[in-house]
This record gives C-alpha cells, structure tokens and sequence, in this order.
C-alpha cells in the first residue's frame, strides 16, 4: 500500500513538500496582502519584512539567491514554519513577498506623490 | 420541670419569671446574642470588602507591572539609538536581547492586558528588534554607509513608537480599572 505524500495540485503541478494547511495559509496571506490587510513593516534587514498576527504570532517574508522565503513563530520566538520558495511550484511566494515590500515601503504613496508633483 | 400550668416556659422565653417579672439574664442574653450577631455580619462584611479590595489591588499591581515592563523595554529602545549613534554594535545586541525577552515576557505573563493590535505591535517590536541585533552582528557592520545607519536608526524609532502605543493602552487599563 503507498501513503500519499501531503500534496495539492497547483497550476499543474503538485506540490509535495506543502501541506494543505500550508497552502491555505500562503493563499491567506497573499488574498489578505494584496487587500491591504496585513500591515507589513521594514525591518533593519534590507530585504524583510515583518508582520504579526492574533497578537501571538510574526512572520517574516525576506528573500536570498533562492528566492522568497516565509518564516513563522510564535510568543516563544520559536520558528513554527518555514518556507522557501522551492516549495511552492506557484509564483504566490514571489508575489507575496512583492506585496508585502510595496505596503511596507510605502510605495503606492511614494508613487502618489510623485504623479502629483508632475 | 413540667410546671402545673404551663405558663413557666412561655414566661421564661420571652424573659419574664412566672412572678411576671423580667427575666434580666435572659434579656441581657438575647441582646447580647443579637449583638454578637450584627457583629459577626459586619465582620463578615469588612472581611469580604477586604478580600475585594486585596483582589482589586492584585489585579492593578499585574497592570501596572505590565506597563513598567513596557516602559523598560521602550527605555532600552531609546537606548538602543544612542548605540546605534555611537556605533556601539555589541551594546546594540546586548539591549536588543533584553527588549526582546521584555516583549516576549510581556505577552506570555499578561496574555489579556493589551488588546489584539497592540500585542502584535509588541510582536513587531520584538521582530524589528531582532532584525536590529542581526544587523548590529554583521562583520562589516563598522562599514556601514550613512544611508544603512539612518535605516536602522529609522527601524529603531518605528519600534520607540510601536511600543509606546502598546505602553499608552497598558497605562490606560492600569488607570481605568484603579479608579
């Protein structure tokens, strides 16, 4: 008998190292993102950013020479989740990370700004 | 004891002798009972005011905790800028690690003293913090630029002010259930 690997299909491929839950929480966070509910910060790292849930929980989004990464923890600042981007066959990691930069740098505003001077 | 006309113990109980004369012991008695009686329901009373009161008092002293926690976490934070001012990395990470056990203590000894969006800003605080100390470790962190150092003094006073707002909600609670 062979136990199936928790996996979802997505755009054609399936992913083996996400769980459902996984999943559901990555779509979450980029539906909510790109409704401008997640009030994403700048941390002092060049290319994170930080955003906190239900008073108890941070994620982190950052990126490096693999892409977009997710990091989850708790009050204890244990690290609950992580993600890399190899784990998600889709562009949500890309695209999240992409929104999270573009509400914690402000850049709608800094766009605003500019249209108006010109 | 069984008097021939009865009347002995109906006369005795409410203080009169069969003589119909008052029974003075048996007044003194009940009245003494009586008293002793509203004494021990007032007794009661203070004790349970007073167990309230103490009760009150416990809960305002957590309160009150909560906010002094907050207000030495945010006091490092202002310490922290005049590290980050002198380029003091070590000390940097030194106070970055206790505002950061602060935040944390903060949120898991006082699970119900902030609202939700003011414990994630304390979350927050905590991550920016993180970031800080992480940055503050970096070998070449006595390179930074002017534009790097003015981020980090920018990330250091986004916390300043989280964490005041976090310290303004847990100063108000302290104050509104004093009163």
């Amino acid at each position: 008998m062979r136990l199936e690997k928790p996996g979802i299909a997505l755009k054609g491929k399936v992913s083996e190292m996400l769980s459902e839950k996984d999943n559901q929480f990555l779509t979450y966070l980029l539906t909510s993102t790109n409704a401008g509910k997640v009030p994403w910060q700048p941390t002092a790292a060049d290319d994170q950013f930080t955003a906190s849930f239900k008073g108890k929980y941070n994620v982190v989004l950052g990126t490096g020479r693999e892409g977009p990464w997710l990091k989850m923890s708790n009050e204890e600042d244990q690290i609950m989740l992580f993600i890399p981007n190899n784990d998600d066959p889709t562009d949500r990691m890309d695209n999240l990370y992409n929104a999270a930069r573009r509400i914690a740098l402000n850049v709608d505003t800094a766009i605003d700004e500019i249209i108006q001077e010109e | 004891m069984i008097d021939l006309s009865g009347n002995f113990l109906v006369f005795s109980s409410v203080g009169l002798s069969p003589m119909n004369e008052p029974d003075w012991w048996t007044i003194v008695g009940t009245l003494a009972s009586l008293t002793g009686l509203g004494l021990g329901l007032y007794v009661l009373r203070v004790a349970k005011d007073a167990r309230r009161a103490a009760r009150e008092a416990r809960v305002l002293a957590r309160k009150r905790n909560l906010a002094e926690e907050l207000e030495q976490a945010r006091n490092n934070i202002e310490v922290i800028g005049d590290y980050l001012t002198k380029k003091e990395w070590m000390a940097v990470r030194i106070r970055a690690q206790e505002i950061m056990t602060r935040c944390r203590e903060s949120l898991t000894r006082w699970p119900d003293g902030l609202s939700e969006n003011r414990k994630n800003d304390v979350r927050n605080v905590s991550s920016l913090v993180h970031s800080l100390a992480d940055e503050a470790a970096a070998s070449d962190a006595g390179e930074f630029k002017p534009a790097k150092l003015k981020r980090l003094s920018n990330i250091q006073l986004q916390a300043a002010e989280l964490l005041s707002g976090a310290l303004g909600e847990a100063r108000n609670r302290a104050e509104g259930e004093g009163e």
